[in-house]
This record gives C-alpha cells, sequence and structure tokens, in this order.
C-alpha cells in the first residue's frame, strides 16, 4: 500500500467518524437514542473479527496445500488482527449493551460467539506457542484453525436456535431494517476498516519478513557452511 | 452515564486499539530494520 | 480388496491393537473414569441435599463434567504413539485415515464406556429426574460420539507439541462447544418436557448434523498432522 492509499483511507475513517457525528440523526425507538449510533462503529468490528477469520482459515488451508512458511506468516498475521478486532467488538458492544439493555454481559448468542472466536484465537496462540519447530507449529496450527473452522460456524448457526437473542437478525441487507442513514454510514466505516485492515496485515507481514531475515542472518554468522532449509523469504 | 459520552468513547477506543497495534508494530518494525542493517554491516 | 475396505480393515487392526493394549495398562479408562466418579461425588457433596438444585443446572453440572473427563483421557490413543515412539511403524504400515477412523473408535468406545459409568451414577447421586429414559440413552449416545468425533483430531494436534495434557483442555473447548451447548439442552428436554421428543428432535438432528461436517473436515487435515 503506497502513501497515497493510505493517505486516502486516513481521511476517509476520519470522514466517516465525523459524519456518525454529526450527519447521523439519533435513533428514535432505543433507550437512549444518542447511544445509539454506536452500533456504526461497533457492527464493523464485528464482521471484521469474522473477515480476520476467514482469512485465517483460507491461509490455512492454502499453507497445507503448498507448506509456504509465507502463508503461515499471513494465517498468524490474519489471527492477531482477528483477536484485536474480536476485543474492540465486545469493548464496544459492551458499552452499548450497558447504555441500551441495561447490563454490560447477557449472554446473548452473538456475545457468546464473539467470546468463542477469542476463545479459539486464544488457543491457537497458545498451540503456536507450544510448538518449537517452524514448519510443525505451522502444519499444527493451521489443522487447528481448519477444525476450529467448521465448529464455529455451526456454533453461531445453532446458538440462536437455543438461546433467545437481544440483536436482530437480517437488518444488515435487508431495505426495511435499518434506517438509510445508518445503512450507509455503517457500511462506509466497514469500508474504511477493511482498508486499515489490509493495512494492519501488510504491516505485520512485513514484521514477520524481517524477524525472518534476522534470523537467518544470525545462522549464516553462526555456521557459514549451512543453508537455511525450509525457510525462504 | 451520559449516553453522548458513551458514544464518545466508541470510536476513540477503536482508534486507541488500532493505533496502538500499528504503533507497536512499527516499533518493532523499526527496531528490527536497525538490527538487520548494523549485522549487514559487521 | 479395492480402497475402501483396505481403510476399514486397517481401522479395525488399529482399534483392536489400541484396546487390548489398554485393557492391559489401563491407563486411559482409568483416568477418565476416576476423574467422572471423583467430580460426580465432588459435586454431590457439595449440592447435598441436591433436589433444590434446578434441573437445568443439573444438566449442564453433568455434561461439564463428562468433557473434562474426557479431557483427561481422549489424547492418550495418540499421546501413547509418540511416547513410545511407534508412530513412526504405524505411519508405514496403516493410511492416515485408517489411523483416523481407527483411533475415533477407539475414542468413541471410550466415551461410551465413561458415560455408562458416569451418567447412572450421576442420577443416581444427584436425584436427576428421569421424565424420559430412553430418550436419555439416546442423546448420551449421540453427544458422547459427537464429542469424541470433535476431539480426536485435536487429540492428534497435541500429541504432537509440548505441555500436552494442558494444551488438549484448551484447544478441544472451542471445537468441542457447539455438541455440548446442544446435548445440555436436548438433557434437560429428556429430563423436564412432556413432549420430550419433539423438543429433542432439532438438537439430535443438529448433532448428527455436526458430526457430519466435523469427521471429513478431521479426516482432511489429520492427513497433515499425523505425516511428518
Amino acid at each position: 500500500m503506497n502513501r497515497t492509499v493510505q493517505i486516502l483511507t486516513g481521511i476517509w475513517v476520519v470522514g466517516v467518524t465525523v459524519a456518525a457525528f454529526l450527519w447521523l440523526p439519533p435513533a428514535e425507538g432505543f433507550r437512549s437514542p444518542e447511544a445509539a449510533r454506536i452500533v456504526v462503529f461497533h457492527v464493523p468490528c464485528a464482521m471484521l473479527t469474522f473477515v480476520a477469520f476467514l482469512v485465517n482459515a483460507v491461509y490455512s488451508w492454502k499453507y497445507l496445500r503448498s507448506r509456504d512458511p509465507l502463508t503461515d506468516s499471513k494465517a498468524n498475521a490474519a489471527a492477531e488482527l482477528g483477536m484485536l478486532f474480536a476485543i474492540l467488538a465486545t469493548v464496544t458492544g459492551s458499552l452499548f449493551a450497558m447504555e441500551q439493555w441495561g447490563s454490560a454481559w447477557n449472554w446473548d448468542p452473538r456475545e457468546t460467539s464473539i467470546v468463542m472466536l477469542m476463545l479459539v484465537y486464544a488457543a491457537y496462540f497458545v498451540l503456536r506457542g507450544a510448538v518449537e519447530e517452524k514448519s510443525k507449529r505451522a502444519r499444527l496450527s493451521a489443522a487447528y484453525a481448519l477444525l476450529a473452522f467448521p465448529a464455529m460456524v455451526f456454533l453461531i448457526w445453532i446458538l440462536p436456535r437455543i438461546v433467545e437473542s437481544l440483536h436482530p437478525t437480517n437488518t444488515l441487507f435487508s431495505r426495511s431494517g435499518l434506517d438509510p442513514k445508518y445503512r450507509i454510514t455503517l457500511w462506509s466505516f466497514f469500508a474504511g476498516l477493511l482498508a486499515v485492515f489490509v493495512w494492519m496485515f501488510r504491516l505485520r507481514l512485513r514484521v514477520e519478513i524481517a524477524e525472518a531475515r534476522l534470523r537467518r542472518q544470525h545462522r549464516r554468522d553462526t555456521m557459514p557452511e549451512a543453508t537455511p532449509a525450509g525457510e525462504t523469504r | 452515564m451520559n449516553p453522548l459520552l458513551t458514544y464518545m468513547i466508541v470510536p476513540l477506543l477503536i482508534w486507541a486499539g488500532i493505533f496502538g497495534y500499528l504503533f507497536w508494530l512499527d516499533m518493532r518494525l523499526r527496531a528490527l530494520e536497525k538490527r538487520l542493517e548494523e549485522e549487514g554491516h559487521r | 480388496m479395492n480402497r475402501s475396505s483396505s481403510w476399514a480393515h486397517e481401522a479395525i487392526a488399529v482399534f483392536a491393537k489400541d484396546w487390548l493394549l489398554e485393557l492391559r495398562t489401563r491407563v486411559a479408562l482409568g483416568a477418565v473414569v476416576l476423574f467422572a466418579v471423583t467430580s460426580v461425588v465432588a459435586s454431590g457433596f457439595a449440592l447435598a441435599p441436591p433436589s433444590g438444585v434446578p434441573a437445568e443446572v443439573k444438566a449442564a453440572l453433568l455434561w461439564v463434567v463428562i468433557f473434562f473427563a474426557a479431557v483427561a483421557g481422549l489424547s492418550r490413543v495418540f499421546v501413547v504413539e509418540e511416547e513410545t515412539r511407534t508412530a513412526d511403524a504405524l505411519r508405514l504400515a496403516v493410511s492416515s485415515t485408517g489411523v483416523f477412523a481407527g483411533k475415533l473408535a477407539f475414542n468413541t468406545v471410550l466415551m461410551w464406556t465413561l458415560c455408562a459409568i458416569t451418567v447412572p451414577l450421576y442420577l443416581l447421586l444427584l436425584e436427576a429426574p428421569l421424565r424420559n429414559a430412553s430418550l436419555l440413552v439416546i442423546v448420551v449416545l449421540l453427544g458422547s460420539t459427537a464429542l469424541a468425533c470433535a476431539t480426536t483430531a485435536v487429540g492428534a494436534i497435541v500429541a504432537k507439541a509440548t505441555m500436552r495434557g494442558a494444551l488438549f483442555g484448551v484447544l478441544s473447548f472451542p471445537v468441542a462447544l457447539p455438541p455440548l451447548l446442544v446435548v445440555i439442552h436436548a438433557t434437560k428436554a429428556a429430563w423436564l418436557s412432556d413432549n420430550a421428543w419433539r423438543v429433542a428432535a432439532g438438537d439430535l438432528q443438529v448433532l448428527s448434523g455436526f458430526m457430519l461436517v466435523i469427521v471429513p473436515a478431521s479426516v482432511l487435515v489429520f492427513e497433515h498432522i499425523w505425516s511428518e
């Protein structure tokens, strides 16, 4: 991502944030209409958590096919970003719930599923920490990500059947569900966050690549004859 | 809590989280690049 | 012999080998059953007299006990191969699908044994209501099978990592949560509801669906976990 795109992204997200304050009307029908505007920030965060989870699963699958270490780094970067957005979605959601529903935590299906996603990410990082060898770590964590993915899809699908939800369903895409101004702001913020996501993702990869290069240099310094195997780039 | 205040905290939190992460990454990258350069000269 | 019957034969061979070893040493069985009995007795003590405890709590507690008891033993089938360094020999002799199917069958039978001991004891000690016994049997059978399906591949992952014991619980909980939630719901129905079959029918479908998804996913992934 070059400078221009970065600057444009910055202007875009700042613009959307300002518009959410000045242009967006308070939503009637909520306990506190002013704070209802939290949804335009909260929902995109939650959506990006799922995007990150999907990206992680795709790169995990690709890793198992190709065994390319860079693909493993991408899967890991996606998981790290997913964790960040899961935390942001949970915190903003709790603030919203406190304001509108009276308590910060209700064991609502969506709340439960985002906590489960955080648990999966946490387990993924613990697993990565528990395996020393690089290719083995990549293999095992990719396998785990691909096991957790269908389980999470299932969980998100079955939870509403078991517990009542406070969250509305199908408001994001249907015409009647959401005030058009809200829908526009929400999706604009999502687009902005998505661009920021790509930006962070690339930066995270550069860190990983620099670390790998440093390790390789170290190895070359200590053992001049050995050629590094299994660790390209 | 004042609803408007709660509402203002939300974007602030999101930006704090994102920029915190970005700065942390940037710092790590700079440190790594510096070390790479130093060891490259040796 | 065609391919499909060959992996089935291999699975049976792996299953028989593992059970022979297990019956000789009784490590997994002992760990699992002792854990379950201890926790049932402990809950009985803590909740006495159990008549005042709502059935929802009892249903959840039963499956929490079963899940954590399972965590104590379900990774054993893979850990033992790594510890005795027999994994390589097995890798050469048997296809990865055969190994997975055999280990899955082993874990399923282990879960059934665990439930056959834990559930009656639990019903007795915690005075759990029993409105619909036949439904409860089916729910327990399907639920324990689903838990085995969810965690067998995780056990294979854990066997290759360090600090296995702690890791297995952490890794298997998110994967095992969907069947756990459903089975708790169905158990509650078997205990309380008058039209229990109708309430639990959806749950049983979801449980079967979960197994139909997680088992092929596990088989696909297992090949990569198992091969060096």
